[in-house]
């Protein structure tokens, strides 16, 4: 089609959802939205395909897609201008209960011509635990409320028993209602600007730039993988919950311009809620392939046709109902996430044209704790831990992973201020600083992960609970790339009894600089829900990103430069990447570190040693 | 004709050979892993304190038997299968 | 400020801006001048002796003679930008609470990777970094000390400690300059003062910026940041406005120097100097006071205010006479807070390069910019890349022998051919249709952006006016405004020095604020008593600067957001001051309308309860300015001002079409245009498009409305 109507269309079709996004963010107003970015809105053609898929949280442009399809089978010949519907079955098509995905058809001149759809993950949507993560939740009967489609705005009314229905079965309902009308805002945006491009350019024109723009993002991706070597690469992903270890084993082939992500071997699903359902696994794999493989071509549904995904039923990646799927977003779907991205980056690893591109896995396990009770103020409070958004950079071919530099399935996400955590919770933070040695060593260091300490301050109840699930302590999860090492696996210690009984050694436990600076027990905690009451703290440390090449390669300047940092301990220096420094540790000795490498190549090659 | 397969492996003549030292690591269609040293060991080899973990996960480092190049690592359960990734024709 | 006797009727403002540096003269009943030289980075005081020496040989002065007779010289100055810009600043440390000292160089997680990236870098996380940080990571030193919450000291600061930190500050670091940030310090600053303190004593020659004394707000990453930029840009600040001062002094200026602020304030020079991070994008900021200003003559209290020149287009938004703050400004990246006027801007201007993608054939516009040097191929100074300036020239709205007033011929060949070959042949178009079709696209992009600027604030494009400023910008505005909508486009008189008219435009002004959260139905008078020293203070200063009385004016404003939101709105009160319960009343109900406004219907969430948790003063000295002189309407009939007919891109017509040329210098006010038309005024070309008409008014403003 004519290339300057076709690239004015397309710029409007970006501008549309951000300005969609906007409204997102005014009207909730919530801190997971606006300061997690946790929400997603998305433009799809009549027939639900994928149109233009927004920036955040990457997983949920495909399900969404699959939302409308199943809108469009359930509703088939009821689908009126001005509807909205709400679904959040995982079974359906949502990745877990807590994300509400709001659909609305668009019609023009009576005609259906696309859709809109949007999430956020709700303030709470009724499960057993608070704030949608649920490890208590057996199935998912008791993951709060759940619907594969119902209307809940009819011709541009909102169904307020519908409505009611829902906000009915969750805590702080005002909240979730301004989740919801957020959303229905947000599609209504969509809609008006939908509507002005149509009238402006016509029907014909806007839909013919739209089968053009995926017809471009097909064939630009294909034209990729061609460029791409055939082969098939291999990643696993352990998660662990109490005792229980499970894999999400993933083969990835590439031949000529088409992938196959086949998940045979995985484990069979599991009886927590790690699991995630097909939809929620073609997300996960979608989420790092759109800014890998797709960082310069549109996301829609012509980057997905190439793509094909295996996942054997009733395993932990397409779980058979009734299996519980609440922390399925931080659970399986992280973990094909992690292991799309490992994949993907050894084959761009194995192009000299695209290795540039290739990375070693990001932060690859969100602690995702929500801290919820009475705040100073008296009000219920319920919020996730932000830092849980502030990730770890994958080392890459050519530089080191950005420390505390976000993950790749939510590009635009950050992490609150403590200030603004301390002024709503009745919390106080002893130290959040970079975390010694988490990211993976390599000839690029995988960009650090942070630890932080809370104790309870000026708490009406003399504290609060908090709520851990997730992937567990045990493994590391953010894969090298290259010879590179994984980041550091996360880590969650509830500290008993830190008394303080007025003895003036005493007062330096109040403000800890360190774990080991608490005096209590130490107990780790991975599941569950636990409290942080009277002299109770809390630690958590995060992963880092994986590492890129041999770390004896490792420049030993930049090695020192880590160390005076205190982002790698001198041990680790020393062990790891074969660096010696002067007496004051302020410089490196180049004669001894060449020594040192050199013990260490003999060493790897000791055979017998290696048995 | 040499098919890259990362910054320190490649493809030469139906072998995968180290690309520091062009040692070889027997047949393309075969995992390159068999024909390194693998040294298995518990995961604080990879770091400092925070890769203390239980026993049964293991780092594997895959070295290069020529030259002592470390070509690749993995975390296991012990005696999950190596990881393969096979070049295809192209 | 009392205005001087006798000679004495001058004032002149001089904007340095990225690429020139503009002055404009004014004085009672009298035409006003300007004068335009290139900025000349780093010594930026050069470019602004040239361009005033450039105005005063526009009146037959030299520059000692238009001192002599000159009361008043306001100053905007991008010299802290540049500092940031080309990595300049005094090698500075920091010194912050012991456990948090990785917060500024974390930004928040993710945020300082992707802020102020455009869309295709979001998009693209590997191949994206931070900054590389003002402070080196081991010029940052935790000092053991705490607050909390509500601002109680949990454990005060040791003074052993921190002489032992700024000493291997100053030592072993090298450090000229130290920042100061600890947590909750804006509630207490008890312990960041003491620091303050120690470092005078210890180190008295080391710049300190205190993070409660410049960005007394919420959220430390924020607040270190701007402290740190300060310490960073402070002496190069001072040091810059100190010597301005001495070069004005030589050259027979005795009246005071006053700089701009970036909330569109001035401010004295003795107090400026210390708040570098205040100076930031102070052109822009005075460009939207310029607009404001002439909104205000003309009786237009909602304004969108374009500018485009050679690398940027920028965007202010005045709504019912008000400017907005900026939320979560950033200067090169890094994030500071500090009042600041909004303007947005993105990298699409008359030297944006045009490229066609070769893998999909998209034609693009920017953000690469070919700059003033090589600029577009069409200079002939060696550009080899196509701009929208040579797509101008090409749909006929430049005229190659008087570009720039004649000062410039274009080569329309270079330009034609380069053309053909980079864009119109690989889109398989003739260069006509091409060059329509980018002209388009350009106008398309710039319509997409406004609009989601005002739909961030609630707004309507619909209810604004358009004021078009800079080179480029008055080409394309009459296509973008149409598109928009606005109610009309203005083409100010003084477009070409907009920023400078802004400075003119603008009063003396100090911001104070408070932090602290109280609910909607606190005490007024628990208000009132935050208000009072920052009164006396605001006084005390205005005072010391010569007014008093009713040169005097003192607006509250206060930051209201619903309990458990987290949007802010910062809400005037318009009541009398100080608050009673009544007053108190009217403000949460003018909150809960601009709320609901901007964040859209259904968004407040009012049972949860409303709170304060920002009160702001500001205190204007209210400057006298001259009237210009204006000019007496006449005839309509514009021929005398017709310079001939040529060709030129007609959009509603999808081609070329004849139409009249003018020449603004000829125009009389009270003249009317039909378009299709062009316009040439001495430094940009005004598009009428089809079916618009133009008037000149009695200010020489050119005013463009749609039938």
């Amino acid at each position: 089609m004519d290339p300057i109507t076709f690239s004015i269309i397309r710029h409007r079709l970006f501008r549309i959802i951000d300005e969609a996004v906007i409204t997102l963010k005014h009207v909730s107003g919530s801190a997971i939205t606006n300061e997690g970015h946790d929400l997603m809105v998305s433009l799809y053609r009549a027939d639900g395909s994928l149109l233009m898929g927004g920036v955040g949280f990457l997983h949920h442009l495909t399900s969404a897609a699959e939302a409308c399809q199943s809108i469009i089978r359930r509703f088939k010949g009821d689908i009126n201008e001005g509807d909205v519907y709400l679904l959040n079955d995982p079974y359906t098509a949502a990745l877990h209960t807590s994300d509400i995905y709001l659909v609305a058809p668009i019609h023009h001149q009576g005609d259906l011509v696309a859709w809109s759809a949007c999430f956020v993950h709700v303030y709470d949507i009724g499960a057993t635990n608070p704030g949608g993560f649920s490890p208590d939740s057996p199935d998912i009967f008791t993951e709060g409320f759940s619907s594969p489609g119902i209307r809940l705005v009819e011709k541009g009314e909102l169904r307020h028993d519908m409505l009611d229905t829902l906000l009915n079965m969750v805590r702080s309902p005002e909240m979730v209602a301004l989740d919801i009308r957020s959303m229905i805002a947000c599609n209504n945006v969509a809609k008006d600007r939908m509507h002005r491009l149509i009238d402006k350019y016509g029907h014909e024109t806007v839909d013919e730039a739209c089968s053009t723009l995926i017809d471009q993002s097909e064939s630009l991706l294909r034209d990729r993988l061609r460029e791409l070597p055939n082969g098939s690469w291999q990643s696993r992903q352990y998660l662990n919950v109490k005792d229980d270890v499970f894999r999400v084993v993933l083969t990835m082939t590439k031949q000529d311009d088409e992938l196959v992500f086949d998940f045979t071997g995985s484990s069979e699903q599991a009886q927590y809620a790690i699991n995630c359902t097909k939809w929620a696994s073609l997300g996960g794999l979608f989420a790092p392939l759109f800014p890998l493989l797709c960082y310069d071509i549109t996301w829609n549904e012509g980057v997905i046709k190439p793509i094909t995904m295996i996942a054997p039923e009733g395993s932990i990646v397409n779980c058979i109902r009734p299996a519980p799927v609440s922390v399925a977003t931080v659970g399986a779907i992280q973990s094909v996430n992690n292991a799309a991205c490992a994949t993907i980056g050894k084959m761009l690893e194995a192009s000299k044209t695209y290795a540039k591109e290739a990375t070693a896995v990001w932060h690859a396990n969100h602690f995702a704790v929500f801290k919820f009770g009475r705040n100073q103020h008296g009000g219920e409070a319920i919020g996730i831990f932000t830092e849980t958004f502030a990730g770890a950079g994958g080392a890459r071919t050519f530089a080191d992973g950005v420390d505390v530099g976000g993950e790749v399935p939510n590009p635009i996400s950050r992490m609150a201020n403590v200030e603004s955590v301390e002024a709503g919770f009745p919390i106080r933070y002893l130290f959040r600083r970079r975390m010694i040695d988490s990211g993976g060593a390599g000839k690029y260091r995988g960009g650090a992960g942070m630890e932080f300490g809370v104790v309870p301050h000026d708490s009406p109840d003399g504290g609060i609970h908090y709520v851990v699930s997730g992937k567990g302590d045990d493994f590391p999860m953010s894969d090298g790339l290259g010879g590179g090492y994984p980041g550091a696996p996360n880590g969650y210690v509830w500290v008993h009894n830190n008394e303080v009984d007025g003895d003036e050694s005493n007062v330096d436990s109040k403000f800890a600089q360190t774990l080991d600076e608490l005096p209590g027990e130490q107990e780790a905690v991975t599941w569950g829900v636990f409290p942080l009451m009277g002299e109770d703290a809390l630690y958590i440390r995060w992963n880092g990103g994986g590492g890129y090449g041999d770390p004896l390669e490792r420049d030993p300047q930049a090695v020192l430069d880590d160390c005076l940092a205190g982002v790698v301990s001198f041990d680790s220096a020393r062990r790891i990447y074969g660096v010696a420094f002067t007496d004051e540790n302020n410089a490196v000795d180049a004669r001894d570190t060449e020594a040192l490498r050199n013990e260490l190549y003999a060493a790897r090659l000791n055979r017998e040693a290696a048995e | 004709m040499t098919q890259r397969v990362s910054e320190y492996l490649e493809i030469d003549d139906g072998h995968t050979k180290c690309r520091k030292c062009g040692h070889d690591l027997g047949a393309s269609k075969d995992n390159w892993k068999n024909g390194a040293i693998c040294r298995e060991g518990p995961m604080d080899g990879a770091g400092g304190a925070p890769y203390r973990s239980a026993d049964f996960v293991l780092l594997r480092l895959f070295i290069c038997p020529g030259c002592g190049l470390q070509l690749g690592t993995e975390t296991a359960v012990k005696d999950d299968p190596y990881l393969e990734d096979i070049m295809g024709e192209s | 400020m009392t205005e001087s006797e006798g000679q004495s009727k001058y004032i002149v403002a001089t904007d340095v801006g990225g690429t020139c540096t503009d002055t404009i003269v004014i004085a009672d009943g009298e035409q006003f001048f300007v004068g335009k030289a290139l900025s000349t980075p780093p010594d930026f005081a050069n470019g602004v002796m040239d361009s005033i020496g450039v105005a005063a040989e526009s009146m037959g002065l030299s520059v000692e003679e238009l001192f002599a007779q000159t009361y008043l010289f306001m100053h905007g100055s991008t010299v802290v930008d540049n500092t940031l810009l080309t990595r300049d600043g005094s090698t500075t440390g920091l010194i912050t609470t012991a456990g948090f000292e990785d917060t500024l160089l974390v930004t928040r997680g993710a945020y300082g990777r992707w802020a102020g990236q455009p869309e295709e870098w979001i998009k693209h996380p590997v191949a994206t970094d931070r900054p590389a940080p003002l402070v080196a990571p081991d010029a940052i030193q935790g000092v053991r000390e705490r607050a909390d919450y509500k601002g109680e000291i949990l454990l005060p600061v040791d003074d052993a400690d921190i002489e032992h930190a700024v000493r291997a500050l100053i030592d072993h670091k090298d450090v000229e300059a130290i920042a100061v940030c600890f947590l909750w310090s804006f509630y207490n600053d008890e312990n960041e003062r003491r620091v303050g303190e120690i470092i005078n004593r210890v180190a008295p020659d080391a710049y300190v910026t205190l993070s409660s004394e410049i960005a007394p707000s919420l959220g430390e990453y924020e607040r270190t940041s701007t402290a740190v930029i300060n310490a960073y840009a402070g002496s190069i600040t001072r040091g810059y406005v100190t010597n301005l001062q001495v070069l004005l002094a030589e050259h027979g200026y005795a009246g005071p120097l006053m700089v701009m602020q970036g909330y569109g304030g001035l401010l004295p020079a003795e107090e400026a100097a210390d708040r570098a991070v205040g100076m930031i994008e102070c052109g822009p900021a005075a460009g939207v006071i310029g607009a404001k200003a002439l909104g205000d003559l003309m009786g237009d209290r909602d304004i969108i205010a374009a500018d485009m020149g050679g690398t940027t287009f920028k965007v202010g938004v005045i709504q019912n006479g008000e400017i907005e703050y900026a939320r979560e400004p950033m200067v090169d990246r890094y994030h500071y807070v500090v009042p600041k006027i909004e303007v947005v801007s993105i990298g699409a201007a008359g030297g944006s390069i045009v490229t066609i993608d070769p893998r999909t054939k998209i034609p693009k516009v920017g953000p690469r910019s070919a700059g003033a040097d090589p600029g577009p191929v069409c200079y002939g100074r060696g550009g080899l890349e196509v701009t929208l300036t040579d797509v101008f020239t090409l749909v006929g709205y430049m005229d190659p022998d008087t570009f720039l007033g004649g000062a410039m011929t274009l080569d329309m060949d270079a330009a034609r051919s380069v053309f053909e070959q980079q864009i119109a042949e690989p889109l398989g178009l003739s260069v006509e249709a091409a060059a329509f079709g980018i002209f388009r696209i350009a106008a398309a992009q710039i319509t997409d952006l406004i609009h989601e600027i005002t739909v961030e604030r609630g707004l309507d494009p619909r209810d604004h006016v358009l004021h078009a400023f800079g080179g480029s910008c008055p080409i394309l505005a009459s296509m973008f405004g149409a598109e928009l909508n606005v109610k009309r486009i203005v083409v100010p008189s003084t477009a070409s020095v907009n920023c400078a008219f802004g400075l003119v435009s603008a009063d003396i002004v100090h911001e104070f604020s408070a932090t602290t959260t109280l609910p909607s139905d606190a005490d007024p008078d628990a208000i009132n008593k935050l208000y009072q020293p920052m009164i006396a203070n605001a006084l005390d200063q205005l005072k010391s600067e010569g007014f008093s009385g009713d040169d005097v004016r003192l607006d509250w404003s206060v930051d209201l957001r619903y309990a458990r939101q987290v949007h802010e709105v910062t809400t005037p009160v318009n009541a009398k001051t100080p608050l009673d319960v009544t007053a108190l009343e009217s403000l949460i109900d003018d909150f809960e309308q601009l709320y609901e406004r901007k964040y859209g219907k259904g968004s407040a969430y009012r049972e949860a309860g409303i709170e304060m948790t920002m009160f702001r003063l500001s205190a204007s000295g209210l400057l006298k300015r001259p009237e210009i002189e204006i000019e007496k309407p006449g005839p309509a009939d514009p021929s005398d001002a017709r310079t001939g007919r040529r060709e030129i891109f007609v959009d509603a017509r999808d081609g070329m079409a004849e139409a009249d040329i003018y020449d603004f210098t000829k125009l009389r006010a009270g003249n009317e245009i039909a378009g299709p038309a062009v316009i040439h005024t001495p430094i940009t070309t005004i598009v009428v498009q089809d079916s618009q008409r133009a008037k000149m008014d009695e200010f020489r403003n050119i005013i463009i409305e749609f039938n």
